[in-house]
């Protein structure tokens, strides 16, 4: 019945995220992963029972935070009007931290993105086989049985029986399949590590080890822009402005802080589409981390003249922290594509090393640097392109669409990662 | 002063405390004279920054590095506290907990960024006088144990924000002429000697008005 109803907007997004995050699933995987988030809550909240005696000091503490974060979401965050969804944001959160989110934990700026997550999946509730009929999930007459007061227990459980029968938008699963959505998008279960696959949770790695996988994205972001912007590169490192200053809320927040909303929902609808990583009619494939870390090389492009204007520290870091109004987020999408697509966020550490000391910067930039085609649009290679891949035999024949940059020492790795 | 001077008479200041003491909110009353109730959480650190008219008709700039309570000293990254020239630190005083928590703050800092740094402590939410954990006495007496000026504030009710800021900005140049006075002939590295540790502000001004504005 449910099914014939044509769907709207917000169950297309919510279908399409799901799509992408959590694959193919049979009713019955479904069934599992609903019943093992309710496991896995239960276990996360149980803890509280303990207190007094050894309370666990990180469940504690992890407790405090998101509850503090959580009660703090931006106004015009739609999850703050409804006391059953921050309700359930703090509980997808803290069993996040008390469960996969493993020695990490909960980390601020994680409830900004199970919010946009939890927002979505609530507005494609259906309502089809509720009982109640037509109240929203969130407004529904059994509220008081999910918030004792503290907004942290969950004392009811749904039984088997109705997690088996349940469809994929059914309104009383909103918080079970909005967790599911947030754990596959931190991507801190997956068993087969792709350090090609973007998993925002590596952004909530310590940034201050140089080691850390959050240090390796900023040194990946730098050599990509100063590949592409040698002059913008050189001026930020000249002014101080060291990547972490700008990048590590922009990272892990998924850019939610930088656009309007309705932008940043485009945005995310492309960066899980890329994780489908096949993109365009040749199937070219593209990392979806390299996708993600292409955005924030695009941001600073679109800023550019700002910052090569601004002379001071101050100036430059209000800006990073202002991105301007009237982005074309589309066109940043897919200048980005073009970025991951051709390999320039590809950066060999220790080849890095070669080029930071004795080298010259990779690539000298050219007139048109700025100009990255569209991918689906199929722009035709720039003339010095085409010529520059002439006069190099290495090069591998499928990148005949696509005429971004890269520097020549990336080639080798970018034609074996086409080739995987 | 010459102008040329003046505009590189800059100082480095960091916000530190526990989450949700109003550090934010301070700040942007301070160099916005806005508030709101419902203030985002800092993720990581936000830089603001304000040029002051001091007293003396000089002018300094004040660089704000408005930091994340809930991230832990360690985590948060020496890049925000390295070469600050002070450290404001904030509490609430209907928590006392984060007024513990100051405490573990400034014994860090005193580790990795040394005696050198200036400290001053703010007692913020003093609008919230009924629900007070934290006596003033108690904020006061352990500001001048580790020789740091001490404030009350309200950032809702935009009570005593500017006079702190404005009280570090004079300090700061205060010591700056100094050191760079005394420092004269003997050398370059004038710090050590020529810097008090204590922000030493005109707290006669602030007594009046210091316990009782709420």
């Amino acid at each position: 019945m449910a099914n014939r109803r044509p769907m709207n907007a917000a169950q297309r997004r919510y279908d399409a995220w799901r799509a992408a995050l959590l694959g193919e699933e049979t009713q019955e995987e479904m069934f599992f992963r609903r019943v093992a988030y309710e496991r896995a809550r239960t276990r996360a909240l149980g803890a509280k029972w303990a207190r007094g005696d050894d309370v666990d000091a990180a469940n504690e503490d992890a407790r405090r935070s998101v509850a503090m974060d959580v009660e703090r979401l931006p106004n015009e965050d739609p999850v703050r009007a409804s006391q059953m969804c921050v309700t359930a944001l703090k509980r997808i959160l803290l069993t996040h931290a008390c469960g996969s989110g493993g020695k990490r934990g909960y980390r601020q700026g994680m409830h900004e993105v199970a919010s946009m997550v939890l927002e979505t999946r609530a507005s494609a509730a259906e309502y089809s086989k509720a009982a109640t009929g037509t109240v929203r999930w969130d407004r529904r007459d059994d509220e008081e049985k999910y918030d004792d007061g503290d907004g942290l227990f969950a004392t009811t459980s749904y039984d088997e029986r109705e997690i088996a029968s349940a469809g994929s938008r059914d309104y009383r699963f909103v918080e079970h399949d909005a967790h599911a959505l947030f754990e596959a998008f931190m991507g801190d279960a997956r068993s087969e590590r792709d350090d090609e696959r973007l998993a925002l949770g590596t952004y909530y790695e310590d940034a201050t080890t140089p080691t850390s996988p959050i240090c390796a994205a900023f040194r990946r972001i730098e050599n990509a822009l100063r590949s592409l912007d040698e002059n913008l590169a050189k001026k930020l490192v000249k002014m101080e402005v060291e990547p972490q200053l700008y990048l590590l809320r922009w990272l892990r927040l998924g850019f939610g802080r930088e656009f309007h909303r309705r932008d940043v929902l485009t945005l995310w609808d492309a960066i899980f589409e890329s994780l489908s990583a096949t993109i365009g009619e040749n199937g070219e494939t593209m990392s979806s981390r390299d996708f993600y870390e292409g955005i924030a090389v695009s941001v600073l492009m679109t800023m550019r003249n700002d910052i090569l204007s601004l002379d001071d520290f101050g100036a430059v870091m209000s800006r990073l922290q202002n991105v301007p109004p009237g982005i074309q987020m589309q066109h940043m999408v897919a200048r980005a594509k073009a970025m991951a697509v051709t390999g320039l966020l590809k950066y060999d550490e220790t080849d890095g090393m070669k080029i930071f000391t004795s080298r010259k910067p990779p690539h000298r930039s050219s007139p048109n640097r700025l100009v990255v085609p569209h991918i689906r649009g199929k722009a035709p290679p720039s003339v010095q392109t085409i010529a520059r891949w002439d006069s190099d035999a290495s090069v591998d024949g499928s990148i005949d669409s696509l005429s971004t940059h890269h520097p020549r020492d990336r080639r080798a790795t970018q034609s074996s990662a086409w080739n995987r | 002063m010459t102008g040329a001077q003046s505009a590189s008479n800059a100082f480095k200041v960091v916000l530190l405390g526990e989450g949700r003491v109003g550090k934010t909110s301070l700040l942007l009353r301070y160099v916005e004279n806005t508030f709101s109730e419902t203030q985002t959480p800092t993720v990581q650190a936000t830089y603001l920054s304000k040029r002051v008219a001091l007293e003396n008709d000089g002018a300094a700039t004040l660089n704000v590095w408005d930091t994340a309570g809930q991230e832990r000293f360690h985590a948060l990254g020496p890049i925000y506290y390295r070469d600050a020239d002070a450290a404001v630190l904030v509490y609430d005083i209907t928590d006392s907990d984060s007024f513990d928590r100051v405490k573990s703050w400034v014994k860090e800092l005193r580790q990795i960024a040394g005696s050198e740094i200036s400290l001053a402590v703010c007692a913020n939410k003093s609008d919230l006088e009924r629900a007070r954990k934290v006596s003033q006495s108690d904020g006061e007496t352990y500001a001048k144990s580790i020789g740091a000026a001490f404030f009350s504030t309200s950032a809702k009710a935009d009570k005593g924000v500017a006079q702190a800021f404005m009280s570090v900005a004079t300090a700061l140049d205060a010591k700056r002429g100094k050191s760079a006075a005394g420092g004269g002939g003997a050398g370059t590295k004038t710090s050590g000697v020529g810097r008090s540790r204590s922000l030493k502000i005109a707290e006669e001004e602030m007594k009046p008005r210091g316990g009782d504005c709420c």
